[in-house]
């Protein structure tokens, strides 16, 4: 209590006292910061519910989202970039790019890369990404993720391609090598007491021939 | 008094009403020593994830990059790519400088440059690669941003050896007001996404979260028998997170709402693995909302401090004679 007091005393104590101007100069700022966070966050809510991933929301019709949808994409400088640089400039130095929807509205599924390498005496190795950092581990399922989405065959192949390069460092007399990238379903509450396995389900493959890279 | 001058008193109250509190020296040492955890977790397998040649190739990863002027690790290879023979020496150089003004932000040497340049290389370093970001990298970067600007020199060796002025009690008001907005946007709207999604409300988000690799650091099939558990800690965590703008202004629920979130981060640390995740978010909302129990614990801590250091200066006076002279010297 008495340090509280002793803290408050000093508190009112102080000297220099803030001018109205600054305090009008400081709030103006947080107005604007906190409108930007607001679209932002509005913006990635309106992901969320046009591409139907929710179910509160579902039954609304998509077209009465779109058009508040586009103008803020417009707004935020998503789709026209050149025509909002510095707001997007602010956004990415303050980390307020993105919305908060972490693990929502579900928890994304894991996803698994496995490697087969043949060697020259046709011998065959079956590989997964080895990290042994923990914090980089967990950023590898990112990466799955987005190598999972992603539309753009391109890049996937890509993605895939740099970590099997990578995986291949250490063998020697590698052929071919295959990529195998799949989801991993694990059993869901209500049905793990039936049955406690988890599920591999196939989504692409990928072949290599090394000696023609 | 027209409705004008009072919402004016009112926002003048809200934003500007004097406060003392050391909570801003918590704020860069905690941030600092979280930054420096998260430098040394990826210290040894970085040119994996942001190197030319690893996992994924930079040179590709940056190419996302939509804005020209925005932080890459690329620069410091055109300017400092030479002077070293591979790309991981040169990532590690570039950690090590970030490491560097790290400490000096955590010793409050230079602060505000120690925190633009520890910023700077934080988003070279996240937006390098962004395919392998997480929440926690935003939140860093949204930790650092507060650091640049805020009164974080408090207990500094700024403040004791440049003899730096402390902030007026006015803009450490409102620099603690831009953190708790910034956590209600951030708790109001990961709980309304929540929210959207079934599978929050009927426990399966939950079991997900906690059995689906690489979370599964614990074995909690033993709890699938009693799926209503799993059913309440969704409801409890989608409810704590939508209510948290509302509850943590009222005097009543604060202690209690906050207490109930940083221990949902601990869990998230604990069984998730996301250490470093769970730190920032437990210290911006000490940060945000326990300055007044902070400065308690700070002051019943100095008292302490003070009492012991007298009765040590008592007992052995005679052999701490010089040191103390040479302290003074300093300090003068």
């Amino acid at each position: 209590m008495i340090s509280q007091k002793l803290l408050q005393f000093s508190a009112f104590n102080h000297k220099t006292a803030m001018k109205t101007p600054v305090k009008i100069i400081l709030g103006a700022g947080i107005l604007i910061h906190y409108l930007l966070l607001s679209l932002i966050n509005i913006d990635t809510t309106l992901d969320c519910i046009v591409n139907n991933k929710g179910i509160l929301l579902v039954e609304m019709e998509q077209s009465t989202y779109q058009p508040i949808k586009k103008k803020l994409d417009l707004l935020l400088g998503k789709t026209d970039y050149k025509f909002n640089d510095y707001l997007n400039y602010y956004l990415a130095y303050t980390g307020t790019e993105t919305g908060y929807g972490f693990f929502a509205p579900n928890v994304p599924t894991s996803y698994k890369l496995v490697f087969e390498y043949t060697l020259k005496n046709k011998q065959k190795i079956t590989m997964i990404p080895q990290i042994n950092s923990h914090e980089l581990g967990l950023r590898l399922c990112n990466y799955y993720e987005t190598i999972g989405k992603t539309d753009v065959e391109l890049l996937r192949n890509s993605l895939i391609r740099f970590m099997m390069q990578e995986q291949m460092k250490g063998l020697e007399n590698v052929v071919s090598a295959k990529a195998i990238f799949g989801l991993v379903l694990t059993p869901s509450l209500r049905n793990y007491t039936q049955s406690k396995n988890t599920v591999y389900q196939f989504m692409y493959a990928y072949e290599y021939h090394i000696e023609n890279k | 008094m027209n409705i004008i001058s009072k919402i004016n008193k009112i926002l003048d109250h809200f934003l500007f009403k004097p406060i003392q509190t050391n909570v801003f020296a918590f704020f860069r040492i905690a941030v600092s020593i979280h930054c420096i955890i998260f430098i040394l977790s990826i210290y040894a397998e970085m040119h994996q994830f942001f190197g030319l040649s690893g996992f994924s190739n930079r040179e590709v990863t940056e190419t996302f990059i939509r804005l020209k002027f925005i932080p890459r690790l690329s620069w410091f290879n055109d300017i400092l790519g030479g002077l070293f023979s591979s790309d991981t020496q040169m990532l590690h150089f570039v950690l090590l400088i970030h490491l560097l003004f790290i400490i000096t932000m955590l010793f409050g040497l230079f602060t505000r440059l120690s925190a633009l340049i520890t910023l700077f290389i934080h988003l070279c370093i996240i937006q390098s690669n962004a395919f392998f970001l997480y929440g926690m990298d935003y939140f860093t970067t949204i930790s650092l941003f507060f650091c640049t600007f805020m009164p974080v020199t408090d207990f500094s060796l700024d403040e004791f050896l440049l003899k730096r002025k402390t902030s007026s009690p006015e803009f450490k008001r409102f620099c603690i007001r831009f953190i708790q907005i910034q956590m209600c946007f951030i708790y109001f709207f990961g709980g309304f996404h929540k929210a959207i999604g079934i599978n929050w409300w009927n426990g399966e988000s939950m079991w997900k979260a906690l059995t689906r690799p690489p979370f599964n650091n614990f074995d909690f099939s033993f709890m699938a028998q009693y799926p209503k558990i799993f059913m309440l800690m969704g409801w409890a965590t989608v409810v704590h997170e939508i209510l948290y703008p509302f509850m943590v202004f009222t005097r009543f629920f604060r202690k209690y709402w906050i207490l109930a979130i940083i221990t949902m981060h601990l869990c998230i640390g604990i069984f998730m693995g996301l250490y470093l995740f769970a730190s920032i978010m437990i210290i911006l909302n000490i940060t945000a909302f326990l300055s007044k129990e902070l400065d308690t614990v700070s002051c019943s801590s100095k008292l302490f401090a003070a009492s012991v250091f007298h009765k040590i200066k008592q007992l052995y006076y005679l052999h701490l004679k010089f040191p103390f002279r040479i302290f003074k010297h300093i300090k003068n």
